[in-house]
């Protein structure tokens, strides 16, 4: 006998009494803390998007008489902005290809082949992410400007007149932005390459196929949507960035959409209606690269990962083993050896001397931040700002990646998309509609480190998010429903079953979000006051008024202090777990 | 009270996938869910557990209403008081042995510490775990960890034991040990139990009453005998053991294969002239003889072709083609391709299918 | 003097710029200071003391700056030897930056700053219409003339003045080669090699244009864009960019000069024997100052003499408090060509025309 398998309304269906499993099914805490975070989410997110509409649409200053208009809007098919869109995205290509390419090649050849060191260039590698990108952008300036160290060698050492580097030019800044970015790249690219099912290539090698055969045809096809997403992310990050335009872009009057803004927000006349027209224009263009993104990742899930930790064969380098440690070492010296080295220098010398032999040294500048109490409260804001900043951020989203990831409630699609929207709006765009929805509206909180730690929750929120729910959706259901027929409540069942388990990724999120705090510059730069400053602000003044011995000092103190406070963190937790690591850096 | 489940219904989008299971469960009793994949089985299983919202029925346990969609009532899966066994044993890795067998105890906050050790204790013991207490489950084989969520299922003394497929993630040897356990155990405690699985060997050994299903619905219900010698349906037939088919007429006086050729077996039912009946024979029933052996008035025969053969150790596994059939059936002797043979059997060995089978 | 064929126009256009009153001597302001309106009293010693001791009792200044770090922070330390009992949080602003974030505070009516010293715009003055600024004399007011309130209306009060000057790398421009004035800006052979501020960032450089256009150099933004002029931001980028060799030749105001020289770094300078430009800075208490009394004991002190020393010592621009010592390596501002002040040179009208001018000419939006 066979049954209907197929009804769309069964008559037994239609005579239920509606259980209220929805909202508070799971039991009244767990909604009204479901209701709870959905609203905090949602406001967090939309308040400074609504400011930023609403001042798009109006001509004047927030606050002062105006009226509505479109002007702002028309303004953006100008000539100069349209060019500003195009030099935007130029440059957000080409940065992120050159990073996407360079970080998967190294996180290629870190986990793949037999190269040495590998663990200590995973970790070096890894450290280059929490480096600011004006020290870096400050570095190669000294580097490669018109004046600077590489003209130097060529004309001075070398006598080569005709060949010249440029600092201040597309390439300069490519160059940076792409630096800065590959350890993002690798960061991303490494759990693929790791998790590749190692069967798929070694049947190709028993088909017969060179090494190179086999990195051609089935390696790199099967990363294709890994690469793909890292290089949509790497564009995304690109064509925010703020600083090291700022600092690389305008004397060679190279003006991005970010700096735009900065600019028309800053400097006379201002144009607010502009500036919130272009920032959110610019986020429809990130926008739209996410939601590619997402659906990238999404088919992806189908994955080539087994997450077998199988016994990879490591590629035998041969030849071209010095070609290959000469490639990673070379990144960690670009990007992190140079850059701190040069900054050391440059807080120590009374002005600018490319030669170290004939500079005039001090310690004024190290003997100021001892005395200083705006560097004082600076520090102490930024433990507040990012230490416990960090611990929200992650309480959040812990909270969201259980709602959208387990208990999956109504509306948690919705709940999902609003965490992951300012992914895709710049900083600066950031900065700016928090700085009129708070300065407007009636909560006491501008001008307080409190809209700090909003904007930087707000826009960091996706990483946490994104670390700890990868972890959750490992954890099978299982364990959580044995503990239900066990006798456990839903919550029970989150406090002993699910929160031990994810506990590494928690913390791996709190480092993650610690270090995004602290090297955020773009979406301080509009709402930090004398009260509010926080480090990277006032490194990123000091760098504004050129006083680079100052912020060079602020900065080397400054990752001094964040990496011992981190190092503490990391050896008080990792005595908690046998052997676990914590998944923060490689190898530790 | 055991379990009493009534027209139960569960829906996911446009399919039923549970459509009107019903059946009851007596104290002591186990009963086997048994199908294909896709059958239901599982999902009546996690709606008796709580962890599917019925759509339609009533589920009671120990006479407490627990689904009742009609009604609103839904009791909570950790209110059910069960003891459930997961495919992938569930064991939590961040604690112990011990923790995990305590569990149950501890969460629900009303025993005394000592007690609870003392339960652990003789939860392990029932299971032959006493000496890995204190061990990770890293550390433990997968049918020790098998062993540890069954610890952990009794230990509270439920009123029920769900199982699902418990032991498709072991090899065959580790199987066969572990399902004499379960049985034995759930024996001892006279907990009602109910076992879902795929495989038949598994639900004709343990269970004393097995429920086939098939697409969200009941295919037929009875004691392992009596679905295995006796199945009223042809999909029980198939599913349980290896069955071979035969299409039978009755032409007035005996029933007669497609061939013509005569099946003598007693005809306990009226049968009108010309209806056609389904004859189920089992593999082991049958045997192959040459085609030239005299064969006694106790057995009939049937003539075929071997088709095919496969050499299997104990015997050999020979496709005899039969009356335009192939039947299968296992013998020592040796024949080859080709060769024409007898296939013999006993006529009680012969089940004739229900007309509506 | 070279008899040139230039020499006659010289001489006119210099009695044109006396007769705009840009030759006064010092710092007087011309079209502004008259020194009409109601002069409030001059405040009695034991009014001022009650102010000193809520000054005390409110223990903090939230005060907003354009002084190069970290000069404002060392005035700030050195307020805090005299008065140890008034903290001041000094936050740095470039000028224009500093009015847009009043400017924003103020008419979101979040009032945190209670002190401010900048060099203003047209914007300043408006706001002072508006409403931003306190009226009350400070004592050490006494001690200058009448031209340290600005319009005699007792907001606004006169702390330094900063020049717009000319600046080359001694090391890398020989001195036969080294510009003298103006023009030299524009001459090819500084081609790609010179600097200047971005007039749409602040106000100096547009006073400077303004001032270039009245002498009759035509249209300035062609002439540099020709010359590949390099923009850096601020007087700080455009010393430091010098100083690295990215360019030979800038032209800055001098608030980082005097530091600079000081350090012993290796740069040249020079101030327009036709006429210079002058930026003051102008110190105010805001009207709605969460903390009125403290502020207005921290700018009072800044007008007195220590305080302008000390400005002198670390801001690197002269005060404005007649009878201090000059700074230690540029010339005080009487001994300049022709100074004007400014803010004189670019009304609000002038001031878009010049920006939007140059923000076309060079792409920027």
């Amino acid at each position: 006998m066979k049954a209907s398998s197929v009804t769309t309304r069964h008559p037994i269906a239609m005579a239920q009494v509606p259980i209220r499993e929805s909202l508070f099914g799971s039991g009244k805490v767990l909604g009204v803390m479901y209701l709870a975070c959905f609203l905090i989410v949602a406001l967090l997110v939309l308040i400074p998007l609504l400011a930023l509409v609403i001042g798009s649409l109006r001509n004047a200053a927030p606050g002062l008489p105006g009226s509505w208009t479109l002007t702002n809007w028309g303004g953006l098919l100008s000539r100069g902005v349209i060019g500003t869109f195009a030099t935007t995205i130029g440059i957000g290509l080409a940065s992120s290809l050159a990073s996407a390419f360079y970080g998967t090649a190294i996180a290629f050849i870190l986990h793949r082949t037999d190269i040495r060191m590998a663990r200590l260039l995973a970790a070096l590698v890894s450290l280059s992410f929490f480096l600011p990108s004006f020290i870096l952008a400050m570095a190669w300036i000294i580097i490669g400007s018109p004046g600077g160290l590489i003209n130097g060698l060529l004309q001075d050492v070398l006598g080569i007149e005709s060949f010249k580097v440029d600092a201040y030019s597309h390439i300069g800044i490519i160059f940076v932005i792409a630096l800065h970015q590959v350890p993002f790249a690798y960061l991303m690219m490494r759990g693929p390459i790791i998790g590749m099912d190692a069967s798929f290539e070694e049947a190709a090698r028993a088909s017969g196929a060179s090494q190179l055969s086999v990195l051609r045809r089935v390696t790199l096809p099967l990363l294709s949507y890994s690469l793909t997403s890292t290089l949509v992310l790497s564009f995304i990050l690109a064509i925010e960035q703020f600083a090291i335009p700022a600092l690389m872009g305008i004397p060679g009057h190279i003006t991005v959409l970010a700096t735009q803004m900065y600019l028309l927000v800053r400097f006379p006349p201002p144009d607010y209606g502009l500036a919130a027209a272009l920032g959110l224009s610019l986020s429809i263009l990130t926008a739209f690269a996410l939601w590619l993104q997402r659906r990238i990742a999404r088919k992806n899930r189908l994955a080539v990962t087994t997450g077998k930790a199988g016994k990879l064969a490591l590629v035998p380098l041969g030849r071209w083993r010095w070609m290959a440690s000469f490639f990673c070492w070379s990144y960690v010296v670009l990007a992190l050896f140079l850059p701190v080295i040069i900054l050391g220098y440059v807080s120590v010398i009374k002005y600018f001397n490319a030669n170290p032999m004939e500079a005039a040294y001090t310690l004024r500048n190290y003997l100021f931040l001892l005395d200083s109490s705006t560097t004082l409260r600076s520090f102490w804001n930024t433990l507040v700002v990012s230490g416990f900043g960090a611990l929200l951020g992650v309480v959040l989203a812990t909270l969201i990646s259980y709602f959208t990831l387990r208990l999956k409630p109504p509306g948690h699609t919705a709940l999902d998309l609003l965490a992951n929207l300012p992914f895709g709006v710049p900083g600066v765009v950031l900065g700016l509609g928090l700085l009129w929805a708070y300065a407007y509206l009636p909560v006491p909180i501008y001008g307080t480190v409190t809209i700090l730690v909003i904007a930087f929750i707000t826009r960091f929120l996706s990483y946490a998010t994104e670390t700890i729910g990868g972890r959750l959706v490992q954890i099978d259901k299982s364990l959580e429903e044995a503990a239900w027929t066990a006798g456990a409540t839903r919550l029970q069942g989150i406090r002993k079953v699910l929160l031990p388990l994810a506990i590494p990724s928690l913390q791996g999120a709190y480092f993650l979000l610690f270090m995004a705090f602290f090297r955020e510059i773009a979406s301080a730069v509009l709402l930090y006051t004398a009260s509010s400053n926080v480090l990277s602000t006032s490194i990123w003044s000091s760098f504004e008024q050129a006083n680079w011995g100052l912020a060079s000092a602020l900065s080397l103190v400054g990752m001094i202090a964040v990496f011992i406070f981190m190092y503490a963190l990391m050896l008080l937790t990792r005595g908690s777990r046998k052997g676990e690591r914590s998944g923060m850096l490689p190898g530790i | 009270m055991g379990i009493h489940i009534s027209n139960l219904v569960k829906i996911y989008g446009s399919s039923t996938v549970v459509n009107q299971i019903s059946f009851d469960v007596a104290d002591g009793e186990f009963v086997t869910l048994l199908g294909p994949s896709g059958c239901g089985k599982t999902t009546t299983l996690r709606c008796i557990a709580g962890l599917e919202l019925a759509d339609g029925g009533t589920i009671e346990i120990d006479g407490v209403a627990v689904s009742d969609r009609s009604l609103g009532i839904h009791v909570g899966t950790h209110e059910r008081n069960l003891g459930m066994v997961f495919q992938s044993y569930a064991i939590w890795p961040h604690m112990t042995v011990a923790s995990n067998v305590a569990f149950p105890l501890q969460v629900r906050g009303a025993t005394p510490k000592a007690a609870i050790d003392e339960a652990v204790r003789w939860a392990l013991n029932i299971v032959g775990l006493d000496a890995l207490a204190h061990r990770h489950p890293s550390e433990l084989s997968g049918g020790q960890q098998q062993r540890v969520a069954l610890a952990r299922a009794i230990v509270g003394k439920p009123k029920v034991l769900l199982f699902d497929e418990p032991l498709s993630n072991l090899d065959a040897r580790l199987r066969d040990r572990t399902r004499a356990e379960i049985s034995r155990i759930q024996k001892e405690l006279a907990i009602p139990a109910v076992y879902v699985t795929h495989d038949q060997a598994e639900a004709l050994s343990m269970s004393d009453r097995v429920i086939v299903m098939s697409a969200g619905v009941t295919v037929e219900e009875g004691a392992p005998r009596d679905l295995y010698r006796r199945p009223s349906k042809r999909f029980t037939a198939e599913f349980i053991g290896a069955a071979n088919f035969l299409a039978m007429t009755w032409d007035g006086q005996v029933w007669r294969t497609t061939d013509g050729s005569a099946v003598d077996i007693p005809a306990d039912q009226q049968a009108v002239a010309g209806e056609k009946r389904e004859a189920v024979l089992r593999c082991e029933v049958l045997r192959v003889e040459p085609a030239d052996v005299v064969l006694d008035r106790m057995h009939i025969a049937l003539r075929g072709t071997v088709r095919w053969l496969q050499y299997m150790g104990p015997h050999t596994e020979y496709a005899i083609e039969v009356a335009g059939v192939t039947i299968v059936a296992h013998s020592h002797a040796e024949f080859t391709v080709g060769n024409l043979v007898n296939v013999t059997f006993r006529p009680q060995d012969v089940h004739l299918l229900p007309a509506n089978a | 003097m070279n008899k040139d064929p230039q020499h006659g126009r010289r001489t006119a256009l210099a009695a044109m710029l006396a007769g705009l009153g840009g030759g006064v001597s010092g710092l007087s302001l011309p079209s502004l200071a008259q020194g009409t309106g109601s002069k409030a009293a001059l405040v009695s010693p034991q009014a001022w003391s009650s102010v000193e001791a809520a000054g005390k009792k409110e223990g903090t200044v939230v005060f907003y700056h354009n002084i190069s770090p970290p000069g404002g922070e060392m005035v700030v330390k050195e307020f805090r030897k005299e008065f140890p009992g008034i903290e001041v949080q000094a936050t740095r602003f470039a000028s224009s930056a500093l009015i847009e974030r009043f400017s924003t505070e103020f008419s979101a009516g979040r009032h945190l700053a209670d002190a401010v010293l900048t060099v203003p715009d047209e914007r300043m003055f408006d706001g002072a219409k508006a409403g931003w600024m306190a009226a009350w004399v400070p004592p050490e007011a006494k001690n200058y003339p009448a031209s340290v309130n600005w319009n005699g209306q007792n907001m606004l009060f006169h702390i330094d003045t900063a020049r717009e000057a000319i600046i080359w790398n001694k090391k890398r421009v020989r001195p036969a080669d080294a510009p003298k004035d103006w023009t030299d800006l524009f001459d090819p052979k500084w081609k790609g090699r010179v600097g200047m501020n971005p007039p749409w960032r602040s106000v100096g450089p547009q006073a400077v244009i303004a001032l270039w256009e009245k002498l009759g150099y035509g249209d300035t933004a062609a002439k540099l864009k020709a010359n590949n002029v390099r923009f850096f931001e601020g007087s700080g980028g455009l010393l430091q960019a010098v100083l690295r060799g990215d360019i030979d030749v800038a032209q800055i105001s001098d608030l980082p000069l005097n530091v600079a020289l000081q350090d012993g770094a290796p740069i040249g300078f020079v101030y327009s024997s036709i006429a210079n430009v002058m930026s003051l800075g102008w110190a105010y208490v805001a009207a709605k100052a969460p903390r009125p009394n403290a502020a207005k004991v921290f700018v009072n002190w800044l007008l007195s003499g220590r305080g302008q020393i000390m400005i002198q010592a670390y801001a690197g621009l002269p005060g404005s408090r007649p009878g201090i010592p000059p700074l230690s390596h540029l010339p005080p501002t009487a001994s300049l060509a022709n100074p004007i002040d400014g803010l004189t040179m670019i009304p609000p009208a002038k001031q878009k025309q010049i920006v939007d001018h140059w923000r076309s000419t060079f792409g920027v939006l």
